[in-house]
C-alpha cells in the first residue's frame, strides 16, 4: 500500500480520531498526537486489521498508547501534583469543565479503568467491539467490564435499580 | 467473580446513565478536527523520515515537528496544499482593497531594501501604491525613512494557501489546517457552524454556535507594523555542507528527487529513501527546499537509546477479571535514574557553536538581542535535553525555530531541526485596530501562529459555560446476544446461557436548533505571526492574541484585506 494509497483510506478516520484525542490531552496537542497516530499506524500497516469494523478500534489503541506516552512523560517531566494525579489510562475528563457537580463527583470517584471504559462508549461512540480491541480484550470481558462500570457509577449516583 | 454492591443495570438505565455521562463530555463545542490532509503529511512524514523518529522530550516539540513536517509537506505537495489557488488568485481583483482597483501590495520589492520604505503602505485608485511615513517612525521608533515611494503596476506577493500548516499550529482556536475550505466571505459563526457540522458531530450538527466579541477594554485604535518575509541565507548544498562539518558527518551533500512533488531535495549520510533509513544506526541530514527556506533535520539514531518497556504486574482489575478472560500484562517505561544528557551551560555552548557555523548569533536574553539572532531556552529531564532556539525579530521571539535534543541515555545529540532563513524587513504597513481584528477570531484563515514561552500566560482558567445535553440521540433497540464465555463471540448452541450484555448500538443522528455560545476576549496583545504564503515562503507579521477568561488564546492576522489575499470561494471540503 503506497503511503498515497494508506492517507486515502484511513483519512476517514480522522475526525473521530481527532475527537477521541481531544477529549483525552490538552487541545494543543491534538494534532500532533493525531499526526503520531497515522505515522504509527502506516509503519504498522502490515499489522492493520482487514475487518472495517476494528479499523477505527486499532486507531484508538494507538492513540491510546500514544497518549499514555505522553502523560508519563508529563507526569516525569513537571513532577505536578495536578498532573500526578491524572490517571493514565483515563480520559482527562474528570479535570476540565463539567456542569452537574453531582456528575462530576461520581465521575471522579471511578476508577481509572472504569472512567476508560466509559468514556468510550459514551464519549467516543464506540461499539464494545472496537472498545474490546482498544482495550486488548476479548468482547466478553469489555461487556462485563462496561456493566461493572455502570453498576459503579449507578451506585455512586444514587440510581436505584 | 466478584460482585460489587450495586446490582444489574437495565439496559433502560444504561441509556439514562450514558445520556448523563454524555454532559460530562470535554470535547469543546467549537472542536474541529484536523484537516484531512493531516493524514496524508503524516503518511509522507513516516514513508520518508522513517529513520528520525525520536523520543519527544517536552510539548515544545509541537512547534518543531509540524514545522518539519510543515516542510516536507511544503516540498512534496505543492498542488495539494493550495488546490489550485495560487493561478486564478493573482489575477482575480475581487477583493482588492479599493473598490476593484488593482491594490495589492509588492512586498518582494520592498523586501529586496530591507530597511528603506519605513512608512504606511496606501493603495489608491489606478494601482498605485504610495508608501507615507508614520508619525510615530518619524519620531525614530522605527527606521528613518527616506521619501514616500510610488510602485508601480504592484503584484500580489503574499497569497496565503489553504494550507497554513505553519501558521496556526500554536492558535488555540484554530489547529493547523483545521478547515482548509471555509470561504473568506463569511468568516466567523455561519463558517464555524458549517465547519462543526462537517466535523465529527455530524449527527449533533450545529448545536452550538461559538462567537468571539471583543470586550470594551480592547484598543480600537488603528496602528502600524512591520511584514517580514523570510528568505535563505545560504543554499542547500552550502547549509547540507555546513551541519555535515558540524556535527562530524564525513560525507558530501547528495540530492534526490521527491516523486510526489518533483522537487529536488538533499541529505548528507544515509539516503532517506533507502531502506537502510531505518536501520538503528543511520545518521545524517536531510534538506527540504520550501519556498525561499530550506528546511533540515540532523539524526543520529545510534545516539537515541530507551528504556525498555518492562512488564509490571499490576493487581487485577476485579471488576474486569472474569474466569474467561485475563487482561494482558501490560508494562511501562520506568524512567532512568539519572540524564548524561547536557546541563544547560554545555547545552548553550553547543548550540553556539552550531549556530555560529549557520551564521546566526545566540542570545539567552531578549535583552540585547538583535533581528535574526537567536534565543536560546533550555529544559532537561531524566529522559535528556532539549535546546528551543526562536529567531528574534523586532525584539520578539518568533516561531520560526530551531531545537536540538539529547538523549539522557547516551548523552548524545539524537537530532536537531530548524530552518535556515533570516527575516527581511518588507515594510511598515497600517494595521486594524485590534477591536476590528477580533472580528476575525474564529475565522482560521485569520489565525497565525504565535511564539509562546514555558510560562506564557495563557490567562483565567474559568469553566467554559455548559450547556443543556444535545438533543438526544436515538438509540435503536439491539437484539438480545448471548456470548460465549469461552470465545467471547456469540454464541450459537452452546449450552452455557450466561446473562445477555448490553449491545451498544450507533445512535441516530439528531438535529437541535443551534444555541450561540458567546466568548467575551478581554484583554489583547499584539505580536507578530507566523503565516505561509501560496508559494510556500514565510512571513512574520502583525496579529493579536486575544485572551478570554477561559484559558484560551485566539489569534488574528491585524493586516487589512488586500494586503494578505485569501482563498476565495474555496470549496468546502467535506469529510
Amino acid at each position: 500500500m503506497t503511503p498515497d494509497q494508506f492517507a486515502e483510506h484511513y483519512e476517514a478516520n480522522l475526525p473521530r480520531i481527532a475527537g477521541f484525542v481531544a477529549r483525552r490531552v490538552e487541545r494543543d496537542q491534538v494534532e500532533d498526537i493525531c499526526s503520531d497516530v497515522f505515522e504509527v499506524a502506516y509503519r504498522k500497516r502490515a499489522e492493520a486489521p482487514t475487518e472495517p469494523d476494528r479499523e477505527f478500534a486499532w486507531l484508538c489503541q494507538i492513540a491510546q498508547n500514544l497518549i499514555n506516552n505522553l502523560r508519563r512523560r508529563t507526569v516525569t517531566s513537571k513532577k505536578l501534583v495536578v498532573a500526578l494525579s491524572v490517571p493514565v489510562s483515563s480520559p482527562s475528563a474528570e479535570s476540565l469543565v463539567v456542569a452537574d457537580l453531582h456528575l462530576r463527583e461520581a465521575w471522579n470517584k471511578l476508577k481509572p479503568k472504569q472512567q476508560q471504559i466509559l468514556a468510550m462508549i459514551a464519549f467516543d461512540g464506540l461499539s464494545i467491539t472496537e472498545v474490546s480491541v482498544v482495550l486488548g480484550i476479548t468482547k466478553n470481558a469489555a461487556t462485563v467490564r462496561l456493566n461493572r462500570a455502570r453498576e459503579a457509577y449507578a451506585g455512586l449516583l444514587k440510581v436505584k435499580v | 467473580m466478584a460482585k460489587k454492591n450495586a446490582s444489574k443495570v437495565s439496559k433502560a438505565q444504561s441509556d439514562k446513565l450514558d445520556q448523563n455521562l454524555k454532559s460530562l463530555d470535554t470535547l469543546p463545542q467549537d472542536f474541529e478536527a484536523p484537516h484531512q490532509s493531516l493524514v496524508f503529511r503524516a503518511v509522507r512524514a513516516e514513508s520518508t523520515l522513517a529513520p528520525v523518529r525520536a523520543k519527544r522530550a517536552w510539548q515544545g516539540f509541537r512547534v518543531r515537528r509540524t514545522a518539519f513536517i510543515g516542510a516536507a509537506m511544503a516540498c512534496s505537495a505543492a498542488a495539494f496544499l493550495s488546490f489550485g489557488l495560487t493561478s486564478h488568485q493573482i489575477s482575480d481583483p475581487a477583493t482588492l482593497a479599493n473598490g476593484g482597483q488593482t491594490t495589492n501590495q509588492n512586498l518582494d520589492g520592498a523586501s529586496s531594501q530591507p530597511n528603506q520604505p519605513s512608512g504606511t503602505v496606501q493603495i489608491q485608485p489606478g494601482g498605485k501604491v504610495v508608501v507615507k511615513v508614520p508619525n510615530h517612525a518619524k519620531s525614530g521608533k522605527h527606521n528613518k525613512p527616506s521619501k514616500p515611494t510610488v510602485k508601480k503596476n504592484p503584484k500580489l506577493n503574499i497569497v496565503m494557501s489553504n494550507n497554513q500548516g505553519l501558521g496556526s499550529q500554536t492558535s488555540a482556536s484554530a489547529p493547523a489546517g483545521a478547515s482548509s475550505s471555509a470561504s473568506i466571505a463569511a468568516p466567523g459563526a455561519v463558517a464555524d457552524m458549517k465547519m462543526s457540522c462537517l466535523g465529527i458531530w455530524r449527527g449533533w450538527c450545529g448545536s452550538v454556535i461559538t462567537k468571539y466579541v471583543a470586550s470594551e477594554s480592547i484598543s480600537s485604535k488603528p496602528t502600524t507594523g512591520h511584514v517580514y518575509q523570510l528568505v535563505s541565507n545560504q543554499s542547500p548544498k552550502e547549509l547540507g555542507t555546513t551541519i555535515a562539518s558540524a556535527f562530524g558527518l564525513n560525507d558530501s551533500v547528495h540530492s534526490w528527487v521527491d516523486q510526489y512533488s518533483g522537487q529536488t531535495n538533499y541529505f548528507v549520510g544515509t539516503d532517506p529513501t533507502s531502506t537502510d533509513a531505518w536501520t538503528n544506526n543511520s545518521a545524517g541530514v536531510v534538506i527540504y527546499q520550501g519556498g525561499n527556506s530550506n528546511y533540515w533535520y540532523y539524526y543520529n539514531q545510534a545516539a537515541a537509546i530507551y528504556v525498555d518497556c518492562v512488564k509490571v504486574a499490576q493487581p487485577s482489575d476485579a471488576s474486569a477479571t472474569t474466569d474467561v478472560t485475563v487482561d494482558p500484562v501490560p508494562c511501562e517505561y520506568l524512567p532512568p535514574t539519572s540524564s548524561k544528557a547536557p546541563n544547560q551551560e554545555d547545552a548553550f555552548g553547543f548550540a553556539h557553536k552550531i549556530f555560529d557555523q549557520l551564521g546566526y548569533q545566540t542570545v539567552t536574553s531578549l535583552k540585547h538581542a538583535k533581528d535574526n539572532s537567536v534565543l536560546l531556552s533550555y529544559q532537561s529531564d531524566v529522559w535528556g535535553s532539549t535546546v528551543m532556539a526562536n529567531l528574534v525579530v523586532n525584539g520578539e521571539p518568533t516561531t520560526v525555530s530551531w531545537y536540538i535534543y539529547w538523549n539522557g541515555l547516551s548523552g548524545q545529540v539524537v537530532n536537531m531541526s530548524g530552518i535556515n532563513s533570516v527575516a527581511k524587513d518588507a515594510g511598515l504597513f497600517d494595521t486594524l485596530s485590534a477591536t476590528k481584528a477580533a472580528e476575525r477570531v474564529g475565522s482560521w484563515q485569520w489565525s497565525g501562529a504565535f511564539y509562546t514561552s514555558n510560562d506564557f500566560n495563557w490567562g483565567n482558567n474559568r469553566p467554559y459555560p455548559s450547556f443543556p445535553p444535545l438533543c438526544s440521540a436515538v438509540y435503536p433497540t439491539p437484539e438480545p446476544v448471548v456470548i460465549d464465555p469461552n470465545t467471547g463471540d456469540p454464541a450459537t448452541d452452546s449450552p452455557i446461557k450466561p446473562e445477555p450484555p448490553i449491545a451498544i448500538p450507533d445512535p441516530e443522528p439528531c438535529v437541535q436548533e443551534p444555541s450561540t455560545n458567546l466568548i467575551s476576549m478581554t484583554s489583547s496583545q499584539s505580536t507578530l505571526m507566523q503565516i505561509l504564503d501560496a508559494d510556500q515562503n514565510i512571513w512574520l507579521v502583525p496579529g493579536y492574541l486575544y485572551f478570554d477568561d477561559y484559558g484560551y488564546v485566539q489569534s488574528a492576522i491585524a493586516l487589512p484585506d488586500g494586503v494578505i489575499k485569501l482563498p476565495e470561494n474555496a470549496p468546502i471540503i467535506v469529510y
